[in-house]
């Protein structure tokens, strides 16, 4: 600061001194305030998009009930599978993840007792994927399908 | 960045107050022991800075706390580091107050006329571990929440009104969401606030009474 340059003059080995250190911290401030900044910017800038996969056709939809199927797409350079479950109900058609809302175990469904049985901890779930019995916070989640040119799509944000 | 700075003095007054204090004699063999402070200060500033960052990705929320911790270690650009400054500069600044608590007691620098400077410095220290008592709540995994559990049963085993003490910390007979933001609460509003003014008087009191001799 101008506070004691007027007190005590500086030769010029001090000044150099004094300037180098203040040029350090001012090189310190300046990375730190880069890190925080980097800190701040989202890292995911990109809105992620729903691209939908082709499961089945059309006339492989259950005529009423529930069938196990495996939606199998490509994400980057890896080949992915899931477990996932299409359900006719009266006129509703709609695709429920396998995944339990406990923990994430894959459930299954059970034909007699008409229900989706998680088999870790005893989750129950009922055709609609609502929460019937056990630990399970949330009814199994409904994911985006559409049905186009009797092809039946599954949306999975990329 | 001088003359900015000579135009904001002139009519903010900031030096002439402070010439005395940042001119004045200081004890002729002041050795590297009188940075223990100031290091300990740095990491304070350290802290509030990470901590405001952290602050803007933390989610003090029973259901989300744990995932955004996991969020800010792996998915925020530079999160473990920032996460880590804050983590070890907390720890660090324990172990600074209590190095320069030591280097005071043994230069008797708590003789009058600062007893009161000694005083304000044991309530940093006394505020300084009850950050780091609420803090270590905050990332909500099962280390956090035991700790706590066992930490706060402590407190109910003072006489009488060992009960009423305890459900005042939890919020509760249970350590639950309702601890988690009283903790959450404390951490970043009551206890920095509280820390910001007896550093004041601290720094102040240094300020007015100057750096004890030592031995």
């Amino acid at each position: 600061m101008a506070l004691t340059d007027d007190v005590f003059p500086m030769d010029s080995r001090r000044d150099f001194l004094r300037r180098f250190v203040k040029s350090g911290f001012g090189l310190l401030a300046f990375l730190f305030g880069a890190t925080l900044l980097r800190f701040l910017y989202p890292s995911q800038v990109r809105t992620r998009q729903l691209l939908y996969h082709p499961l089945l056709k059309e006339d492989d939809i259950p005529r009423q009930g529930v069938r196990r199927v495996h939606l199998t797409y490509d994400k980057g350079e890896k080949t992915i599978t899931m477990r996932l479950f299409l359900v006719h109900a009266g006129a509703d058609i709609f695709a429920l993840s396998s995944s339990c809302t406990h923990l994430g175990c894959l459930v299954d469904w059970s034909r007699h007792k008409e229900q989706f049985v998680c088999p870790c901890h005893g989750g129950k779930y009922d055709m609609q994927g609502n929460v019937m019995a056990g630990p399970p916070p949330l009814a199994l989640a409904r994911m985006p399908l559409k049905i186009e040119n009797g092809v039946v799509y599954i949306g999975i944000k990329e | 960045m001088g003359r900015l700075f000579d135009w904001v003095d002139r009519r903010f007054s900031l030096s002439t107050p402070h010439k005395n204090f940042l001119q004045r004699g200081i004890p002729a063999r002041l050795s590297y022991l009188y940075c223990l402070g100031g290091i300990a200060f740095t990491l304070v500033i350290l802290l509030v800075l990470t901590g405001m960052m952290l602050s803007i990705y933390y989610v003090p929320s029973e259901a989300e706390a744990f995932q955004s911790v996991l969020r800010i270690t792996r998915e925020v650009r530079l999160g473990a580091l920032i996460r880590g400054l804050h983590k070890w500069s907390a720890n660090l600044l324990i172990l600074f107050i209590l190095l320069h608590t030591l280097r005071v007691f043994l230069h008797k620098a708590y003789r009058p006329p600062r007893e009161l400077n000694w005083i304000a410095g044991a309530f940093t220290l006394v505020l300084t571990l009850s950050s780091g008592f609420t803090g270590y709540l905050l990332p909500w995994n099962q280390k956090a929440y035991w700790a706590t559990v066992v930490s706060t049963n402590m407190v109910s085993t003072v006489p009488l009104i060992g009960r009423h003490l305890l459900y005042l910390v939890r919020g509760g007979p249970e350590i639950d969401g309702t601890t988690l933001v009283r903790f959450y609460s404390l951490h970043v509003l009551w206890l920095p606030l509280a820390m910001g003014l007896v550093l004041w008087a601290h720094f102040h009191m240094v300020k007015r009474q100057g750096i004890s001799g030592g031995l």
